[in-house]
């Protein structure tokens, strides 16, 4: 994926977070919004931390961090304290992506570590649910009206005491954006007819999760049919299903990959859910497919990818990118490349003590020098580098 | 410091990071001696008390009677050794733990008794060269502040995170980071801690190195 069509994808991303922001916000009031802010400050801020201490430039086209932070948030119940959120998210993006090497190249999902973080830390907080229309302190998000989640009440073993309708909309004790499933499979269907996200992950996740749960019903005394409706319009799973599975950064390029990863996803998600000790087992599911993502996208075959080689070698070759095949091929010509422009002189102190600490940095070979230089240092150093050029001549 | 220290320092360099085990070659972040007992047993400064009293008593002493017995002998004896004397003198060491420390030493359960054949106790064994008994006492001693430091360190950040407290007093209210007190919350601490440790010695490498080419390029 191009750094256009990523952006692309974060962006219709951002977009349809905000939709689904907007209708917990009408559910559960304007803390949605205030959570959602700080989430975006905190990732950015982390952001610009980490390329400060790293000493590179910051990248604002890179919205990954935002993007993870809006969907680990919508996946929280609104009473969710504001240090919890903020300590995972802290937590996540810096070890999480910038510890992996940044920008596209984190080999797990941010969002999913995220919600994993905070789930191991803080779960009796992270597994709450609070009624639609409750009233919540805005700072503190103390609330009478907390309960436990329909996931964990399926765990344990109860049903929902609420209507499949009520389920679809989101009517129920639940947390921010994650449980509007309407409207998360409108934007779906929407951003798949876009084209900015591909059918294959989503589809085989749902439709496998579907199939075990009609399988392998765990909820005793109803139809295999009211067992599907239940999985599946609890625990977030369309919400996953879109948000988090269609990350480009952590999943396959090859739709043989796509569709094998989301079906391995789904069992594994749903084994989680079944005998695993939080609920949203799809989350652990996909960190742990996530280490397999190289290997599903080499067995199941790779497009075939073009790689130009420098004039010199003579040679152009295609790169079966799975299966490591390399064939050679009739050379074309190679454009010849423009000689890079030459370097300006010197003309006043401030430019000669630049050029010089960047010498010196090249030559020590790090990426900033510790230490500052005086003019008349640097002056009487280059009248004595003369000095000893005219003796040694 | 002077320029003349620096230059010496940058000429010296391999010395006196053998010499500065607290610092520059730190057993634990440097290293990377001793994970197994800091990583799961540190979770509290009180726990990683009993580490460094336990640590204390048990790599000079071992070092000083190994370097004694094992003066004459090749590697693979030695080897042998010192795991045998370091179980010998853990054997009184947890006597007298348990005698004037009572049940908090079963805190850190068998973390304690792994000690015996930890790398930081017994990878002297390596050393084909003599060791006499100064140098055994110097270089345990500094083993083992190396050791304190670090392992008090990472005990009191990680306490910090999972409870809030610093050795059982009340800092903030609120439990920062609650995987602190679980073994992978233990090794990501250790390992950003190695991290930053890294790059210090790093940065300060490079500023020795600076001003020692400083003060040359002057003389």
């Amino acid at each position: 994926m191009t750094n256009t069509e990523r952006k692309n994808h974060d962006k219709y991303m951002l977009w349809a977070i905000f939709a689904i922001a907007f209708c917990g916000s009408v559910l559960h009031g304007a803390r949605v919004w205030m959570l959602c802010g700080i989430a975006i400050l905190t990732a950015k801020a982390v952001d610009v931390a980490v390329s400060m201490i790293r000493r590179t430039d910051f990248d604002s086209t890179d919205h990954s961090s935002e993007l993870s932070a809006l969907i680990f948030t919508l996946m929280l119940p609104v009473n969710i304290p504001v240090y919890v959120m903020v300590t995972s998210i802290v937590l996540a993006v810096a070890v999480g992506k910038h510890m992996f090497g940044g920008r596209d190249v984190y080999p797990f999902n941010l969002a999913a570590l995220t919600m994993c973080c905070a789930a191991v830390n803080w779960p009796d907080k992270v597994f709450s649910a609070v009624a639609p229309f409750a009233k919540v302190d805005l700072l503190s998000g103390y609330t009478a009206q907390a309960t436990i989640s329909n996931a964990s009440l399926i765990k344990d073993g109860g049903v929902p005491p609420y209507s499949t309708f009520d389920m679809l909309v989101g009517n129920y004790p639940g947390v921010m954006g994650a449980d509007f499933v309407i409207v998360i499979a409108v934007i779906g269907l929407f951003m798949i007819a876009r084209r900015k996200i591909t059918w294959h992950i989503p589809v085989t996740f749902l439709v496998t999760c579907a199939a075990i749960a009609y399988l392998f019903p765990r909820v005793y005394g109803f139809s295999r049919l009211e067992s599907i409706s239940l999985e599946m319009l609890n625990g977030s799973v369309f919400f996953v299903a879109l948000f988090m599975l269609a990350d480009p950064a952590t999943t396959p390029k090859t739709p043989k990959a796509k569709v094998v990863f989301g079906f391995l996803t789904a069992v594994l998600a749903m084994i989680f859910r079944y005998v695993g000790s939080f609920d949203i087992g799809t989350c652990f599911a996909l960190l742990l497919i996530n280490t397999l993502d190289g290997y599903i996208e080499r067995i199941c075959g790779g497009k075939k990818v073009k790689i130009e080689l420098p004039e010199e070698t003579g040679t152009e070759q295609t790169k079966e990118k799975s299966r490591g095949i390399v064939k050679n091929v009739k050379l074309e010509k190679a454009e010849k490349t423009e000689k890079p422009p030459k370097a300006e002189k010197v003309k006043t102190p401030h430019d000669a003590i630049v050029l010089i600490s960047e010498t010196e940095d090249k030559i020590d070979n790090v990426i900033y020098s510790t230490r500052t230089l005086s003019i008349e240092e640097i002056l009487k150093a280059e009248e004595e580098q003369k000095k000893r050029r005219k003796a040694g001549k | 410091m002077k320029n003349k220290d620096y230059s010496y320092l940058y000429a010296n360099w391999d010395d006196t990071v053998r010499r500065r085990k607290i610092t520059l070659s730190n057993p634990v972040f440097v290293k990377g001696l001793a994970l197994a007992p800091v990583v799961v047993a540190g979770t509290t400064v009180q726990n990683g008390i009993l580490l460094c009293i336990a640590v204390f008593f048990l790599l000079t002493p071992t070092r000083i009677i190994t370097s004694l017995i094992t003066r004459h002998m090749s590697v693979p004896f030695k080897t042998f050794f010192y795991p045998f004397v370091s179980a010998l003198v853990f054997a009184f060491v947890y006597y007298y733990m348990y005698r004037y420390l009572g049940t908090r030493v079963l805190l850190l359960g068998v973390y304690l008794p792994i000690l015996v054949i930890d790398p930081l106790i017994v990878k002297n064994f390596e050393k084909t060269r003599k060791e006499s008994v100064l140098y055994s006492v110097i270089n345990g001693l500094r083993n083992t502040m190396g050791f304190v430091v670090a392992c008090l360190l990472v005990c009191a950040v990680r306490e910090f995170l999972a409870f809030g407290t610093i050795a059982g007093i009340k800092v903030i209210g609120v439990a920062l980071l609650p995987m602190a007190q679980y073994s992978f919350g233990g090794f990501l601490i250790v390992a950003l801690l190695s991290g930053i440790w890294s790059t210090a010695i790093r940065n300060y490498k490079y500023k020795v190195k600076v001003e020692a080419m400083h003060s040359e390029r002057l003389s």
